[in-house]
């Protein structure tokens, strides 16, 4: 079985990674975990009074599909509104990657990651 | 209440496995909806005798062995060639952990299914945390003392889960098997750095 070359791309040249403040209350923190395959992903946004997310960023530790859907969700997501943000699907970002139908599940952890940082950031309201 | 099962050849009830009559010797059919701890002759609980399993696999291989049914019935090979392959089946799951654990909560009518994400902050951020520490080792010595370290933890892990059991705090195990899940995954991967650097 054969990875897209965006895959590769982004397991490779990973967007984004590192860390935000969580003690900003501008910056909310999605942590999710796929206790099947062992992985865990932490997703930070950072959000100006606009609504708009200005940064992003992640560190996951799991297999390469992981890695790149969470690389690609930071990608996405930023300069979008949070409700823009709010709308993706793992769909489009599987569709992307063009992940095959047993690495679903990785792009099914970045979209729920993006919902609990948001969540996150909300609750700090 | 644990249903009996009696012998179908000389009746005397299966105080043991549902393999193999003690009694007569007789092969017994398949009765697919036992659990694999009856099925083996344990008692339905988390913690367990592994010395006692792994003698019951191997008699019980040796037991349904193609090459050992030849004074048997037509009718007794073909419950010996379901039980073969039931036998492994049952013994990876008494023998692993988590599988143990999915076994016991399905008895209690509780799937638990490792799929589902998780969103544990405390687990997930300790995990996190360790594996950060992990990637930045580089020493053999340290990847060696993490390795020791995440024994420990590991073997922490199944201590909680085998009280939660014995303490039938049946909530507390989903987490505690996502614990689990974790810490063995740690392992696995301190364990694989390692190798690398030997190699």
């Amino acid at each position: 079985m054969a990875y897209h070359n965006r895959v590769i791309d982004h397991y490779e040249n990973p967007r984004n990674v590192g860390s935000l403040d969580d003690k900003d209350k501008h910056v909310g923190t999605g942590l999710v975990g796929a206790p099947a395959c062992g992985d865990v992903m932490r997703l930070q946004i950072k959000v100006n009074d606009e609504g708009v997310i200005e940064d992003a960023k992640f560190k996951t530790f799991g297999c390469g599909s992981a890695i790149a859907s969470s690389s690609l969700a930071t990608e996405w997501i930023k300069g979008k509104s949070v409700n823009e943000a709010k709308a993706i699907k793992n769909t489009e970002i599987a569709d992307y990657l063009a992940l095959p139908p047993v690495k679903m599940h990785c792009s099914m952890l970045a979209e729920d990651a993006i919902q609990a940082a948001i969540k996150d950031l909300e609750a700090k309201k | 209440m644990s249903k009996t099962y009696n012998c179908v050849s000389c009746k005397a009830p299966l105080e043991e496995n549902l393999v193999i009559c003690r009694v007569c010797q007789a092969l017994q059919p398949i009765y697919s909806e036992v659990s694999p701890f009856r099925y083996f002759g344990f008692d339905p609980q988390f913690d367990l005798d592994e010395l006692k399993l792994e003698r019951e696999y191997l008699d019980l291989q040796v037991v349904v062995h193609p090459d050992k049914q030849a004074k048997r019935s037509a009718e007794e090979c073909e419950y010996a060639k379901s039980h073969a392959i039931k036998v492994t089946q049952a013994y990876e799951t008494l023998k692993d952990p988590i599988k143990r654990a999915q076994a016991l909560m399905h008895l209690k009518g509780i799937e638990l299914n490792l799929e589902t994400h998780i969103q544990d902050p405390e687990l997930l951020q300790q995990t996190l945390e360790r594996q950060e520490s992990l990637s930045n080792l580089s020493s053999k010595a340290a990847i060696k003392a993490f390795i020791d370290e995440s024994e420990v933890a590991e073997a922490i892990v199944m201590q909680e889960l085998s009280q939660a059991f014995r303490e039938s705090n049946f909530d507390a195990v989903p987490e505690r098997v996502a614990a689990l899940r974790y810490a063995q995954k740690l392992y696995r991967d301190a364990r694989m750095k390692l190798m690398h650097l030997t190699s």
